[in-house]
């Protein structure tokens, strides 16, 4: 079991800086440790010295006991002590001691000099990584630029190890010349990952923090990196309820934050908020997500629901280094509702109306004109839209390089990528071009400067009546309303809607988004273990929109119908935010008695946010191509601004202790400022401690250390705060300016105010509470690794707008009332080995969080099919409780209908249940008081599976993702047919008759607006469970042998094949993509990708 | 070196001070909105505070129909597109009806507009301009029409004189007897600060305020509230009386539904109040009937008028369908009431539309191919009938609807009928004839004021005088009146309250709709018997009620499920309105 994995090596930069800063001449030691193994004695040296101490723990046995009963004595002295009797001796390489073998034995046989170069899966050389002949105690380090050089017998085999990496076998045979890529462990115990405003030890984190690799999120391929983050995970839930083409994911962190105010976590790119999608994969160097309050606390304010942290790419070495990602794909919709045929819908429709006691709307001539002739597409269209319209497999691609290199005084990474995405419709696509740029310069040896900039383009075409419209209608639209006549001319649609028309003539609109953020740094060192640190971040975003609406002809019969819409247009708008943030920082850290570990830091920050828009429009368009904004009917001009602001100021400060590496404390404070509020409401502190007890550094679990690696269980407790309204200035009434009118013979325009919503001055902070229990265990030797957290999440004074009554006329004020909580447990496992070639890992995720609103002063919302009510999650669906369908008129006469007209309910409707009265007893009557909660609209047991392996130059990767409980409501065409004069699917057709009786749908009946059709009252019957499973990605790539490559002069060359959202197991009604939207959306799409990854 | 670390720490340091000490967290005057209080000062804030109130006067409920044009479609005189949607047909009318809660919802936003309006200028009621004060007098009449509205449609509502507390927002209901006498109270002391005519058109005038008041209060009258039937008859005549003789009626009844006409001088002294529509502007409101658009080769027609409607017009001498002996059962449009042309289209008339450009054709209910006017050969050419062989056929009026189209508001040719931009009136000068004359009928005082009212609604579309028969006799004088008023103001938004009023919701929707001769049958096949009866009852008689029993099988049937409850005599408040105020009782029977 013992295999060769643990070579304790420092984190390559860490050390490499503290170099630069430390001397190296002899450090004396105390220790008072008395007996305690090897291992922890290599520990101790590396906690008091600015040593690194490396080693092969398949050779040597770190287990054995050793004396450490020291005073003031050189390191190294320490070292030939401790290794005194075990053949082994040590090397000294700048801040590395290489544990090596005594050259005791002689190696037999001829020898023979092989040389090569070890990197990372980036191409990045490796330092410090262990090469040894298998078998033997001879070995060497890799120096600086990766390289390593040994002599070894003719028929050897060497072994390359290295921390966080998977130990590998090489013969030698012939070769002499190796150049070794290390395949990288997921997780090991010296990871060190980022937390609010610094870094911290895996092992020493006392809130829950979960961090990604770059490398997990390149293998999805996707574009957008909100979607990229899908299971990867516990406890964070990602839904890609779109696949428009730039489309985002929403996620959400332990469940839903707040009832009214954003509930989105706070993504901060490099210290600076910004958006997740923004970045192209290749360039983020880590992401970590801030779960717990304690971990969070540090942003305060903005960090009620959760943050996550991306860190992007820097130079690390002086070498040049070029990489290019690419891809090329096509993508196709999940899932889509089948809409019928034109015979097909006049019969449905015929049958509606017979059930309705009406004569039937198409007559046996025209159906039988169809079933003879067909359809003619100048009298008699049957048209499929869904086939007209959407493009059914589309183009995707993505490009990235990366450049990074640089000189011991000035280091830069640069990232250039493309992304193009092709949408389902004509006019629609979406690409983006963005340039990031790191650069590091030291400047002295106590000042270092850092720029980081980033310059993003995208632009995003839609068919002016929008992408959304065009989508719906051609999902909706009967099929005997024409697309195209035979003759070539545009079809009359519904009304001159012709979503195909409109997709193609109907004009386009194009939205250039123009993003640069600058972030400068400047860290000074004034004394040892201090670092000041100051920078300041600006983000100019800038929007321009430009639409024009362009008309087309519709025919029909031969005759010209119409001119659609009536009148050419046009319109731009201009939006422009603005972010400044300055930050300043100061940092101390120092051991003090070898066994007390401080870090303390102080911040501020300041925030401030300027939006300005201006926009414009014209219409009446009279002569074809001369589109601009001055072609227009100046009479027609209108112009709208608006401005802005918002500003906040905070002071911030952590503590942490860690005690003999074993008991670990945090405290967490920060003291935040909004324009928000007034000034009497505007600042709030948010506080948090965590403790941390590393159980496996206490001497009595020694017996099971070489089981367990690392043992911790944690806790914490915080508070944080959300301020996140859609209004800048709730406290103030401020009146609407949009209202205008005409008056006079002549119709002037005449601008208008009015009140529209209810202010609150007293408006404030929304707080939540967080308590966090977690244990964190890595057995095995890190084969196993284990995170499992418990937490309680309370949210009070929420902010939120109670609906008031319509009768007071004006939108409700922001108010801070009622208490909600998630409580709920996140669990990742992972497992990684190694069965002959074949490397593996398996990682399984499942988390749960549970809502419910505990206090809303007794108040309840309903709000049509949902309602928000103390005792229960909110926003639970709600309604009439159904009970089957009334199957006979003797049942109707023996059974309380809805609407008491009993001569209006026929066999085939739904019966709803009498379960309550006016006196709270069943009364008879379903009325309003027989509704009740019937569903849970919020996803519980997010579980994923992510399966990896390699196998020789193949690399091959599953992943699984699905939610195990959830309740939809469907509505509108989603359920309906004949909705809103649509039309009818499939599937909507296994609808009540006496031949049907347990049918999926009620009697079949034409749907009007406004009401009459009371199957449609919200119900239990159109509730239906939203738990699936989905095939959410697999790839399977190969690199090319180190043969072929190392005449090509290319480091690494790999292809891959890559599937999407390949294959969902759902329950709800047929066409519905699980994560998509119920009524109308765009289709989620499978994506198919080819790409190649190069290094040179 | 070590003096630049100092230099370094120290400039961060009085960053921080810097910051920590301005105002930095202060951005209330960055806000591009103005805020509300103290802001009705002077006379540019309160004319744009008035603005605001009239911008939501459309109160569209359905597409981009004024609310006006939608009230008829609950009465027997209209129907909707689907069947049994209207009324109680189908059990579409509950608490959970979202049409009603549009009504609701954005009746009270007016109102609560106002409130607003009215609470911000209180302040500074003493040192008003004349001209602001004329505003202020607007919105309060405004206020008190939409007041009207919400107890004529609902009863007793909850009313609000102020801007609501957050401890007024769930109050009970307020009787409609106490809110019709406050609205009443509030024209008379408004109409003081108006002129008899706005200056600027669509603003509300001295005429309106009183014209409203006689409308009120026939609403009070004719339900008795509180007992004080003739006290509210007394105050609608009087109220009526005080406009008589300071407006006019337009020479020509169709010019006041088209946009050319509307630019008359004698149409404006017509029209008292009017939605303004405007198509031209930099915000455009499209007055998208979507009355009779299959026949006119544009979408699908979605409201129809009912047959009902149509044979309650008089025939040219002035009598009834069943009592002239005028009328032509094979074509009904003959020698009858010149309103009955300017408000409805049937099977073999010419009907001209502009969309996008002109056509004339000949509406056909029965055959796949029609007539259309060529106009750059000047003849008549064979066209396919959209009616009966298109897409959208089924919406027709002949398949959906009863066998007639609304033509007015729909009469456009200056403009593209799906875009258009025709005032919509909410109150003209004939309402102020016709209502004086209700009252003093309802008085029982039959002077020849009362006469005079009446023949000049008639005699201006060419209708005879009130005849002999009728002078002096109460019950002939209400059935005429009421008769006026409902071909007067089709689809103008008065019959569904003046059904209620009159209380013959029964008598209209208690049937099936009939309409127009079934394909084998048309109108060739009808015989001269074969007329409707308008003598069921004395109340079907009184109030024109046409009976088709007699000859039904031959007639298109709609509505199968018509029928009429009593509670439908108000609506019902919307369940989400009772749902967040507990307080609210629901009305009677729903």
């Amino acid at each position: 079991m013992n295999r060769n994995k643990s070579i304790r090596v420092a984190i390559l930069c860490l050390s490499l800086t503290m170099a630069g800063s430390l001397p190296i001449d002899a450090q004396k030691v105390t220790f008072h440790e008395g007996f305690i193994s090897l291992k922890q004695a290599f520990e101790k040296l590396e906690s008091s010295s600015v040593y690194k101490i490396a080693y092969n723990d398949s050779q040597l046995d770190v287990s054995r006991k050793v004396s450490m009963e020291q005073e003031d004595m050189d390191v190294l002295q320490v070292l030939s002590l401790l290794l005194k009797n075990t053949g082994y001796t040590y090397k000294i390489n700048g801040n590395y001691v290489i544990i090596v073998p005594e050259e005791t034995k002689t190696i037999k046989g001829k020898k023979k000099h092989v040389s090569g170069v070890i990197v990372d899966t980036n191409g990045e050389p490796v330092i410090g990584a262990n090469v040894v002949e298998k078998g033997t105690s001879n070995g060497t380090i890799t120096d600086i630029d990766g390289k390593f050089a040994l002599e070894v017998s003719g028929n050897a085999t060497l072994q390359v190890s290295y921390i966080g990496y998977n130990t590998q076998e090489f013969p030698v045979a012939r070769k002499t010349d190796f150049f070794i890529k290390l395949g990288e462990d997921t997780q090991a115990l010296d990871e060190v990952v980022v937390v609010g405003y610094g870094t911290q030890k895996k092992v020493n984190l006392t809130g829950a923090v979960q961090s990604i690799s770059s490398r997990d999120l390149v293998k999805r391929n996707l574009s957008s990196s909100s979607q990229a983050l899908q299971g990867l995970i516990p406890g964070m839930v990602v839904t890609q309820s779109s696949g428009a083409p730039g489309a985002t994911a929403s996620i959400q962190i332990r469940g839903t934050g707040s009832i009214n105010s954003n509930s989105e976590p706070l993504v901060l790119i490099d210290g600076v908020e910004g958006d997740m999608n923004s970045i192209d994969m290749n360039a983020i160097e880590s992401i970590s997500v801030l779960k717990d309050a304690a971990s969070a606390s540090i942003y305060g304010s903005r960090a009620s629901n959760g943050v996550i942290l991306v860190t992007t790419k820097r130079a690390k070495e002086n070498k040049l280094s070029v990489t290019y990602n690419g891809y090329v794909g096509f993508r196709t919709p999940t899932s889509t509702p089948n809409p019928v045929d034109a015979i097909t819908y006049m019969e449905a429709i015929n049958q509606a109306c017979v059930n309705n006691n009406q004569a039937p709307q198409y007559s046996e001539e025209v159906i039988n004109a169809y079933k003879t002739s067909g359809a003619d597409n100048i009298h008699r269209y049957d048209t499929n839209w869904k086939d007209l319209v959407f493009d059914e497999i589309t183009l995707t691609h993505n490009h990235s390089l990366s450049v990074s290199g640089g000189s011991d005084v000035l280091k830069t990474f640069v990232n250039a990528s493309y992304n193009y995405e092709d949408g389902l419709i004509p006019n629609n696509s979406f690409k983006r071009t963005a340039i990031r740029s790191n650069t590091d310069a030291k400047i002295t040896d106590w000042l270092r400067a850092g720029l980081n900039l980033n310059i993003r383009r995208s632009i995003q075409k839609d068919p002016t009546s929008g992408t959304n419209s065009i989508i719906n209608s051609t999902l909706r639209f009967t099929p005997l309303f024409g697309a195209v006549n035979n003759d070539g001319t545009w079809g009359n649609g519904q009304n001159g809607i012709n979503p195909l028309a409109q997709a193609i003539d109907g004009g386009v609109k194009v939205v250039d988004n123009n993003d640069i953020d600058v972030k400068g740094t400047l860290s000074l060192t004034p004394i040892k273990g201090m670092e000041i640190l100051t920078s300041y971040a600006s983000r100019r975003y800038e929007n321009k929109q430009d639409k024009f609406q362009n008309t087309y002809d519709t025919y029909e019969g031969g005759n010209f119908v119409m001119t659609y819409p009536t009148t050419k247009s046009r319109y731009e708008e201009w939006y422009q935010l603005i972010k400044n943030q300055f930050n300043a920082q100061v940092t101390y850290e120092n051991t003090f008695n070898k066994k007390h570990y401080f870090k303390g830091f102080f911040g501020f920050q300041t925030d401030e946010l300027k939006n300005k828009s201006f926009s414009g429009s014209r219409n009446n368009y009279y002569y074809d191509g001369y589109e601009e904004m001055n072609h227009g009917d100046a009479s027609s001009s209108m112009v709208n601004g608006y401005t802005s602001k918002l500003t906040m100021m905070s002071y911030f400060a952590r503590f942490n202790y860690t005690f003999a590496n074993k008991y670990l404390i945090e405290l967490t404070g920060r003291y935040d400022g909004s324009s928000r509020f007034t000034a009497k409401n505007r600042w709030g502190f948010f506080p948090s401690a965590s403790i941390g007890w590393r159980i496996s550094e206490e001497r009595f679990f020694n017996p099971l250390k070489d089981a367990i690696d690392n043992l911790k269980i944690r806790a914490s407790y915080g508070s944080l705060g959300n301020q996140d309204l859609k209004d800048y200035y709730p406290y103030a009434s401020v009146l609407a300016l949009d209202a205008s009118y005409w008056f006079g013979d002549s119709k002037n325009y005449t601008t208008g105010i009015y009140s529209n919503a209810l202010s609150n001055p007293e408006i404030s902070w929304e707080k939540s509470r967080q308590f966090d229990f977690g244990l964190d265990i890595t057995a095995f030797n890190t084969r196993l690794d284990v995170t499992f957290d418990y937490y309680i999440r309370e949210i009070s004074d929420m902010l939120q707008q109670f609906p008031v009554t319509y009768a007071v006329g004006l939108t409700s004020p922001w108010e801070n009332s009622g208490n909600m909580r998630n409580n709920g447990w996140d669990l990742s496992v992972m497992w990684r080995d190694q069965i002959g070639k074949v490397r593996y890992n398996i990682t399984a995720m499942l988390s749960d969080v549970k809502n419910e609103v505990t206090d809303l002063y007794g108040n309840k919302y309903i709000n049509d099919n949902n309602t928000t009510q103390e005792g229960f999650p909110i926003n639970s669906w709600y309604g009439y409780v159904a009970d089957g369908y009334f199957q006979s008129k003797e049942e109707i006469d023996n059974y309380p209908v809805y609407g008491n007209n009993k001569d209006n309910v026929k066999p085939g409707y739904i019966k709803y249940k009498d379960i309550s009265g006016p006196e709270g007893v069943p009364d008879g009557q379903i009325t309003d008081a027989d509704r009740t909660i019937i569903g849970d609209p919020q996803p519980r047991y997010s579980f994923s599976l992510n399966l990896g392996a390699e196998w020789n130059n193949f690399d091959f990767n599953v992943f699984l993702q699905g939610v195990g409980k959830r309740d939809i409501f469907f509505s509108g065409a989603g359920a309906r047919p004949f909705w809103m004069g649509g039309t009818v699917y499939e599937h909507q057709l296994d609808s009540w008759s006496e031949d049907n009786r347990d049918a999926e749908y009620p009697l079949l009946l034409i749907d009007g607006s406004g009401g009459g059709n009371m199957n449609n009252i919200p119900s239990s019957f159109w509730v239906k469970s939203g738990a699936y499973m989905r095939l959410k990605n697999v790839s399977i790539g190969y690199s090319l042998p180190q043969s072929i490559l190392s005449k090509s002069g290319l480091e690494n060359v790999r292809f891959y094949l890559s599937g999407q959202n390949l294959f969902t197991i759902a329950k709800g009604y047929k066409g519905y993509d699980p994560e998509g939207d119920v009524a109308s959306y765009y289709p989620v799409t499978q994506v198919y990708t080819f790409g190649i990854d190069i290094k040179f | 070196m070590k003096r630049y670390r100092l230099i370094y720490t120290i400039c961060v340091l009085l960053a921080f001070i810097n910051i920590s000490c301005s105002d930095f967290l202060d951005v209330e005057d960055t806000n591009s909105s103005y805020t509300n209080e103290g802001f009705y000062t002077n006379e540019n804030a309160i004319r744009e505070g008035t603005t605001g109130v009239y911008s939501n006067i459309y109160m569209q409920v359905v597409g981009e129909l004024a609310h006006t044009t939608i009230f008829d479609f609950y009465t027997g005189l209209a129907l909707e597109r689907n069947e049994n949607t209207t009324i109680g047909a189908g059990g579409g009318l509950n608490a959970d009806n979202s049409d009603i809660l549009k009504f609701w919802s954005q009746l009270y936003t007016n109102v609560a507009r106002a409130n607003a309006f009215l609470t911000g200028v209180k302040p500074n009621m003493d040192n008003l301009s004349e001209k602001s004060l004329q505003y202020v007098s607007e919105v309060r009449v405004l206020r008190a029409y939409y007041y009207y509205l919400l107890i004529a449609l609902w009863g007793d509502v909850p009313f609000y004189m102020e801007s609501p507390t957050p401890d007024q927002y769930e109050v009970e209901k307020t009787s409609r007897v106490e809110i019709l006498d406050f609205i009443i109270s509030e024209c008379n002391e408004s109409a003081e600060y108006l002129d008899w005519i706005a200056t600027d058109r669509g603003r509300v005038d001295k005429s309106f305020a009183y014209g409203l008041i006689n409308r009120m209060a026939l609403l009070g009258g004719s339900l008795d509230f509180g007992g004080k039937s003739a006290e509210y008859f007394r105050i609608a005549a009087e109220a009526a009386s005080k406009v008589i003789g300071k407006r006019s009626l337009a020479l020509n009844y169709e010019d006041l539904f088209v946009v050319e006409g509307q630019a008359k001088a004698d149409v404006r002294n017509e029209m008292i109040l009017e939605m303004i529509y405007n198509v031209d502007g930099t915000n455009v409101h499209r007055n998208w009937t979507g009355f009779g658009f299959v026949s006119r080769m544009q979408g699908q027609t979605s409201r129809h008028p009912s047959m009902m409607l149509a044979d309650t017009y008089e025939c040219i001498d002035g009598k009834r369908i069943d009592e002239s002996p005028l009328y032509d059962v094979h074509h009904p449009q003959k020698n009858r009431d010149p309103r009955f042309k300017a408000t409805l289209w049937m099977h073999g008339d010419t009907a001209t539309c502009n969309n996008g450009s002109l056509n004339t054709v000949i509406i056909n209910a029965y055959d796949g191919e029609t007539q259309q006017y060529n106009y750059t050969t000047g003849k008549w050419e064979v066209r396919n009938n959209d009616d009966i062989n298109s897409a959208a056929a089924w919406a027709s009026f002949t398949n959906a609807g009863c066998g007639y189209i609304i033509a007015k508001y729909s009469k456009e040719t200056s403009q593209n009928i799906s875009y258009t931009s025709q005032n919509v009136p909410i109150m003209r000068y004939a309402e102020i004839l016709l209502g004086y004359a209700e009252a003093k009928i309802e008085l029982g005082e039959l002077d020849q004021s009362v006469y005079d009212a009446i023949n000049q609604v008639r005699n201006r579309v060419g209708m005879p005088d009130v005849s002999a028969d009728r002078i002096g006799n109460i019950e002939k004088m209400r059935q005429l009146v009421r008769r006026e008023r409902k071909v007067e103001f089709a689809i103008e938004g008065l019959h569904l309250i003046d059904m209620r009023r009159w209380g013959i919701g029964d008598l209209e929707n208690e049937k099936p709709m009939y309409g127009r001769p079934i394909e084998e049958i048309r109108y060739e096949g009808l015989s001269e018997t074969d007329i409707p009866n308008f003598k069921k009852s004395d109340r079907h008689d009184l109030n024109d009620i046409p009976d088709y029993e007699s000859y039904k099988e031959k007639l298109k049937m709609r509505d199968v499920n018509r029928y009429w409850d009593p509670k439908f005599e108000l609506w019902p408040i919307p369940q989400q309105e009772l749902d967040r105020n507990p307080k609210l009782v629901q009305n009677k029977g729903y």
